[in-house]
C-alpha cells in the first residue's frame, strides 16, 4: 500500500488537511501535527505524532521542528508527502523533494489574496504547489485543484 | 450561549475589549478564551487557554462564537450551523505577523451566518441576527471535484 504522509499545524491548516480526508482512501496515511489529537475527533484512528510548533519568527524553535520532521519521515518512509501547512510541513516538502517523494502543498484557503510566505517557498521546491483560490493561483502562477468548501 | 476565542497562538486584546464591552449590555453569558492577553474583562469569565475537549464542549454547547478570523474556527463553525463574528487580526497592530486575515475576513464575510467585526455596534448587530439565522450548514468534505483530483494526485 502506498504510504502518505500528511502534515499539517493544529488549527486551520489541520482542519483543511482533514477536510480532505476521504482522498486519502486506499493509502497507508501518517499524520505529523503540532499538537496531540487523541481528544479530537479530526483524523481518529489515524497514526499520529507531534511536532515543535514554531512560525518563522522563531528561529532557534524552526530548528527544533525541523529536525523532529526529519527523523519522522525518514522512519516512515512515504511515497508522498502532502501538507497544508505551515512551517512543519514546509520543512517536509523540503526533505521530501531531496529524498525524491513526489510532495504537495496546498496553501491555506485563509490566504485569500496572495500565497503565504511559506506557499511562496514552496512554490520553488515543487510544481504541485495549489492555492485554494483561481485568480491568486492565476497571480502567483500555481495551480488551482479546488477548494476545502 | 456565545463562546470566544482568539486561538491557540496570539493574545488579541483589541477584540477582547469590544467583547467586554459587548458583554456589559447583553443578557447571555459569554465564556471566552483569551490567551495571555495584558487586558482583564470585567464582565464575562475566561481562561487563558483550554485543552480540545473542553474547547469542543463549549463550542458545541454556544449558538453564537466570537473570534479572531481563524480558519479553523470559521470552519468549525460553517459545518456546525453557527453564528460567527470574525474580527482580522492586523499586523499593524502586531495582532499577527501579517494580514492575511483582512483577507480571510473579505472572502469569508459574505456567507450566511458570518458577520464581521470592526466595532462594538457590529457584535450587536450579528446577536440580533441570531433569530433570523439561516439555517445553513456546510458539508464535512472538501468538493467533490478537489477530492478526485487530489486522490488522482496522490495515486499517480
Amino acid at each position: 500500500m502506498k504510504k502518505v504522509l500528511v502534515v499539517a499545524s493544529a488549527g486551520g491548516h489541520l482542519v483543511q488537511l482533514y477536510r480532505m480526508f476521504p482522498a486519502y482512501k486506499g493509502f497507508k496515511l501518517r499524520l505529523i501535527t503540532t499538537k496531540s489529537i487523541s481528544d479530537s475527533s479530526l483524523f481518529e484512528g489515524v497514526d499520529f505524532s507531534v511536532v515543535k510548533d514554531s512560525n518563522f519568527d522563531q528561529k532557534f524553535l524552526l530548528i527544533v521542528t525541523f529536525f523532529q520532521v526529519l527523523v519522522r519521515l525518514l522512519v516512515f518512509n512515504p511515497s508522498v508527502v502532502l501538507t497544508t501547512g505551515a512551517a512543519p510541513g514546509l520543512f517536509a516538502i523540503l526533505i521530501g523533494r531531496i529524498l525524491g517523494k513526489k510532495v504537495i502543498w496546498i496553501d491555506s484557503i485563509a490566504n485569500g489574496e496572495t500565497l503565504s510566505f511559506a506557499g511562496k517557498v514552496a512554490k520553488k521546491i515543487t510544481p504541485n504547489c495549489y492555492s485554494q483560490w483561481e485568480d491568486v493561483a492565476e497571480r502567483e502562477s500555481v495551480r488551482y485543484i479546488g477548494k476545502v468548501v | 450561549m456565545i463562546f470566544y476565542t482568539v486561538g491557540t497562538q496570539l493574545p488579541f486584546d483589541r477584540l477582547t475589549k469590544f467583547v467586554d464591552e459587548f458583554a456589559a449590555v447583553i443578557d447571555v453569558p459569554i465564556y471566552g478564551q483569551i490567551g495571555q492577553g495584558t487586558y482583564v474583562p470585567k464582565n464575562f469569565e475566561y481562561c487563558e487557554s483550554m485543552e480540545v475537549a473542553e474547547f469542543e464542549n463549549r463550542f458545541r454547547q454556544s449558538d453564537i462564537i466570537i473570534s479572531h478570523a481563524g480558519m479553523g474556527t470559521i470552519l468549525q463553525s460553517l459545518v456546525a450551523g453557527k453564528i460567527i463574528c470574525i474580527c482580522a487580526r492586523k499586523a499593524e497592530f502586531s495582532e499577527h505577523r501579517n494580514d492575511h486575515q483582512v483577507a480571510t475576513v473579505a472572502r469569508f464575510s459574505s456567507w450566511n451566518n458570518v458577520f464581521e467585526i470592526l466595532t462594538v455596534s457590529d457584535l450587536e448587530k450579528a446577536f440580533s441576527a441570531l433569530n433570523a439565522k439561516k439555517d445553513d450548514t456546510l458539508s464535512q468534505w472538501a468538493s467533490e471535484e478537489m477530492l478526485v483530483q487530489l486522490h488522482s494526485l496522490i495515486a499517480d
